[in-house]
């Protein structure tokens, strides 16, 4: 039995000593240095003018893109060996006089496309390498684009996990913060078609100016006409139901959860009679809000309004469906100022007129903020585009 | 794969909604309220009419029933502010003025207003027009439905009338289609000028001579009815200011101080006096005289030169321009004389006001840098904005409904044409008026009765 105990010791201690004094006889090899990099800290301001600096960099490559683009024939593109099939396709085209007045002239600088006219035509930059070949030299092999590799298995973006926190946080509840959250006024921003201003003849000696026409007219006009008298004798339809999937098991395994959460919804919802319809989802962002204005605006045409009612500010009322159509009737003056009730009655017409025709497809608004867009106000002020 | 990626999410999802809206419920949810959005900008764009043929309700009807059709629809578009949809794009084809507007099709064609009318005729050359305005996009007619009488002769003028009462529905603006202009027609070269006034309709249309060119007539003005023409007459080979009666064509010479210079008339609104400027030597001052007695008061004395008076709409204030400071300016001073007010304070010079008939602004002549502007102010003289632009523009006269501004625009040159140009206040659709030959001096009448 002491033999072992022996044993026992004999080799703690060694590993003891090994731990104390083993250090002297292994030394590490010396590790490489760390590489060290010198920071300097720069101001914001700096660094945007380091940015705009390098934005011609970025400008260079879109006639690269662009004047290639316009070469490629369809049926070229999606063959593997699209290059020899390519190169007597596309020979005729430097054949062909003139492509370059064809190029919409504002989007790259022109000069950067008169200078290389010949390169354009090259069938092989053309089908080849889009994105790299009109700078080059024309001796010059065209430098062949970094592909990115492919998984042989389509793979899917696993789904975000949730991440547990040490500490719990407080529950958030929508109703109790989603009516106090307020939204930014952001500045209004004027649509491209809109005018803020008139420029008269004394200051553009050019005199008058036309006016854009709409686009031109469809060929099926009256079929769709037809279809528009069909659906104003008929009631407006109920939303359209949920498209059925396909009946595979785990379809049918989520749509029985699916109910079971309805079920479970519902009951919540019975347990609660009295309580008031309230608004589901938070309200509309500042984007969402936006994008009405903006789409109302377009429609807004002042063109046509008196010199009174281009001085008169008036607030409209109008109830929404569900779909994102103004309610036709419900549309009414609420208030006005500035100017007589004539010229108030003049504005209504016109804004009336931007609302249903701008909104006759539906206002592009989340339906699941229905309440928060039930019912709109919209004030109309012409103030900036009055006669200045 | 996505499905069961779904179905691991639907279970949890669903209870966590559930579970969410069980805790909310007893809370008390507030209304929302409705979402306020301000408009600040929209667009200025002609808006879209169909203005179909009138029906023709009796076989006589239907030339006067095409033709009236074509000069409504001259008349909107010419004002800049509509765009006609040709007939040829129209899907609805109005058979009956009574029958029910498809809007839909009207909307399809992007039709914001559409006006129908029938044209009949009688034995006796009379000739009946009614007609109804719809806002398509709101699928109401636009007031109640109109009808118009008069002979054949006067087709036009019931057009006009038709047109005025779709101008003033869709825009809510005055009428000023049915009025007519009076100015004065020029030929020859610059040298040897032949001048005589004429008077024609807004559009040029029905031009009449007035006088003969054998003198040199200048600067005729409307009465308030529209029923005489004061003009500077060189008839006697001194410049006078007569006064000629439309209707008959009959003249008489204002009874002004003798060895003096009387021009640049004009009436006040009640048209019951004429005020006017007076040259006497180097100096010139303003004048007022009451029609009926002859009586002519003076209303300034200074050593300046001031000339061009136009009446405020109700009569009390005056505004003229004036050399006084040194250059031309503009001076508004009370109906009775008295102390004048400077309002124009820009660089350039300043001349030939003339007062807006809504009382709104004061239109006028500058010159500025070689070269001449028609442009309009307010009538403390802020909020000044130059039209038009270019080597001689001038005299400016306002539409009935003060919307469009009539002026004179003469070529460089001595071969130079004058002509007769409109712009709306606003500073868009600038125009030449159709005149046979050269035309200056024009001032614009009234509405017609």
């Amino acid at each position: 039995m002491n033999t072992g105990q022996y044993i026992s010791a004999a080799g703690h201690l060694g590993l003891i000593a090994y731990a104390l004094l083993g250090g002297l006889f292994l030394t590490p090899e010396d590790s490489q240095p760390v590489a060290t990099q010198e920071v300097a800290l720069i101001s914001e301001a700096d660094f945007a003018a380091l940015s705009a600096n390098s934005a011609p960099a970025v400008v260079e490559e879109a006639p690269e893109q662009a004047a290639p683009q316009a070469e490629v024939t369809p049926d070229a593109a999606p063959s593997t060996d699209a290059v020899p099939q390519a190169r007597p396709q596309a020979e005729p085209v430097p054949a062909t006089p003139e492509p370059a007045p064809q190029t919409p002239p504002p989007l790259t600088p022109q000069t950067q496309v008169s200078e290389q006219p010949p390169q354009q035509a090259e069938p092989e930059v053309s089908m080849e390498d889009p994105g790299a070949g009109l700078p080059d030299v024309p001796n010059r092999e065209p430098t062949p684009r970094p592909v990115p590799r492919i998984a042989p298995e389509a793979v899917t973006t696993p789904e975000p996990q949730p991440e547990i926190a040490d500490a719990p946080t407080p529950k958030v509840s929508p109703d109790a913060e989603d009516t106090q959250v307020v939204e930014e006024d952001k500045p209004d921003a004027a649509p491209e078609e809109a005018t803020t201003e008139i420029v008269t003849e004394a200051e553009t000696p050019s005199g008058m100016s036309t006016s854009p026409r709409p686009k031109s007219r469809p060929a099926n006009l009256a079929s769709r006409a037809a279809e528009a008298r069909e659906v104003e004798t008929t009631e407006p339809a109920a939303p359209a139901a949920p498209e059925q999937t396909d009946t595979d098991a785990a379809d049918a395994v989520a749509d029985a959860a699916a109910d079971a959460a309805s079920a479970l919804i519902a009951q919540a919802a019975n347990e609660t009679p009295q309580a008031p319809a309230r608004p589901v989802g938070p309200p509309l962002t500042g984007g969402e809000r936006e994008g009405l204005r903006v789409a109302v605006s377009q429609c807004w045409n002042v063109g046509a309004l008196s010199s009174d009612a281009m001085r008169t500010t008036i607030t409209v009322g109008v109830s929404m469906n569900q779909d994102g159509t103004p309610n036709s009737g419900s549309i009414k003056l609420i208030g006005f100022s500035g100017g007589p009730q004539s010229a108030a009655d003049a504005a209504f017409e016109v804004a009336r007129r931007a609302i249903l025709r701008c909104g006759a497809r539906g206002f592009d608004l989340p339906v699941e903020k229905y309440d928060h867009w039930r019912n709109i106000e919209m004030t109309f002020d012409p103030e900036q585009m009055r006669f200045k | 794969m996505k499905r069961l990626i779904s179905f691991a999410c639907t279970l949890p999802c669903a209870f966590v909604a559930a579970v969410s809206i069980g805790m909310a419920a007893p809370a008390a949810a507030q209304d929302p309220g409705p979402l306020k959005i301000d408009i600040t900008q929209g667009v200025i764009e002609p808006v879209p009419l169909a203005i179909p043929d009138f029906i023709a309700e009796s076989a006589d009807a239907a030339e006067f029933a095409r033709q009236i059709s074509d000069v409504i629809a001259a008349d909107l578009v010419g004002t800049g502010l509509f765009r006609e949809i040709p007939p040829s794009a129209h899907i609805s084809q109005v058979t009956s003025f009574s029958a029910p507007v498809q809007y839909a099709d009207w909307k399809a064609i992007n039709a914001q207003g559409l006006v129908t009318g029938a044209v009949a005729t009688d034995a006796e050359g009379n000739l009946s027009v009614k007609f109804r305005v719809f806002d398509v996009y709101a699928d109401v007619p636009l007031g109640d439905g109109l009808q118009l009488g008069g002979t054949t002769r006067s087709w036009r003028r019931i057009a006009h009338k038709v047109a005025d009462v779709v101008y003033s529905r869709i825009t809510g603006e005055g009428p000023y289609f049915d009025s007519r202009v009076v100015f004065v027609s020029q030929t020859g070269p610059k040298n040897d000028r032949k001048k005589r006034l004429a008077v024609m309709d807004y559009d040029g249309e029905n031009l009449q001579f007035l006088t003969d060119d054998s003198s040199i007539v200048l600067a005729p003005r409307f009465s308030p009815t529209g029923d005489r023409v004061l003009y500077t007459s060189y008839d006697s080979g001194f410049p006078q200011i007569t006064m000629l009666d439309v209707g008959t064509v009959t003249r008489r010479t204002l009874p002004v101080q003798a060895e003096s210079m009387s021009f640049a008339p004009r009436f006040s609104p009640d048209g019951g006096s004429v005020v006017y400027s007076v040259a006497t030597g180097a100096n010139t001052d303003l004048y007022r005289m009451d029609i009926a007695s002859g009586q002519a008061e003076r209303l300034t004395s200074t050593p300046a030169i001031e000339t061009a008076p136009s009446y405020s709409p109700d009569g009390s204030q005056i505004v003229f321009e004036s050399d006084r400071s040194g250059a031309q300016q503009l001076y508004v001073m009370p109906a009775s004389g008295g102390e004048a007010q400077r309002i124009s304070f820009g660089q350039g010079r300043y001349g030939t006001p003339v007062w807006s008939p809504r009382g709104d602004l004061i239109a006028f002549t500058k010159q500025a840098n070689g070269r001449f502007h028609i442009g309009v102010m307010r009538t403390d003289g802020s909020e000044e904005r130059l039209l038009t632009a270019s080597f001689l523009d001038e005299g400016p006269s306002w539409a009935p409904n003060g919307r469009v501004i009539m002026f004179t625009r003469e070529g460089q040159g001595a071969g130079g044409e004058s002509a007769l140009y409109t712009v709306d206040i606003s500073g868009r659709n600038l125009k030449r008026l159709p005149t046979n030959a050269g035309a200056s001096d024009p001032a614009w009448s009234p509405l017609l009765k």
